[in-house]
């Protein structure tokens, strides 16, 4: 009986740490976007990347390829592909499905005069909506 | 005899409606999964993403509040 209950609670306690573990490692991937949000906000008002219809950032030339701006571009790429591949487990789907849903959100959210590719492949630029 | 020939007829009939109504049951499910899926995959995303495209909004709600002050 006591070796039951000490089995049940090493069980919940290694459960716990877990989920400790995960929501730190949440944290830090959101602190992180927060982090490269300003440059990267800068990166899309220059030009010089865009957001693909997968999820992704990708750059759009050779302008604005320096070592830091691929570092940061690539760092942002990993963290989202990390955060879809949770969610695509979580939800029993694929990784690519997850990307798509998302460049939706940020097609929707994006700053006017920013880089999209729609649904088909086409690039465009995001335009003011019409007055009413 | 008028019975028989006419169950002959009818039973094709029948088997031939059966069918039909799976065919569309099949075509019906995958369209309410995927919508499902995308449901649960966009609530995921926006509970993930929440703080961070609000705070993408705010800085851009911030440069327009100081290009306002600046003229």
């Amino acid at each position: 009986m006591k070796a039951k209950l000490k089995t049940t609670a090493a069980l919940l306690a290694g459960l716990f740490l877990l989920a400790l573990f995960v929501q730190a490692e949440s944290t830090e991937l959101k602190e992180r976007f927060l982090q490269r949000k300003p440059l990267l906000e800068k990166m899309k008002g220059q030009e010089w990347i865009g957001e693909n219809n997968l999820g992704f950032l990708v750059f759009r030339s050779d302008a604005g390829q320096n070592e830091e701006n691929i570092k940061v571009v690539n760092a942002e790429n990993e963290d989202r592909k990390t955060v879809y591949a949770e969610i695509a487990v979580k939800v029993n789907t694929a990784v690519e499905e997850v990307g798509k849903r998302r460049a939706v959100q940020i097609a929707a959210l994006a700053a006017v005069g920013h880089w999209l590719q729609d649904a088909d492949g086409n690039w465009y630029q995001k335009k003011q909506p019409a007055p009413l | 005899m008028g019975k028989r020939i006419f169950l002959l007829l009818a039973a094709p009939a029948l088997l031939a409606t059966a069918c039909i109504k799976i065919k569309h049951e099949m075509v019906i499910q995958p369209v309410h999964i995927t919508v499902d899926v995308r449901i649960k995959i966009d609530r995921e995303l926006e509970s993930f993403f929440a703080d961070i495209d609000k705070a993408a909004v705010k800085t851009e709600t911030d440069d327009t509040q100081k290009k306002e002050e600046l003229k």
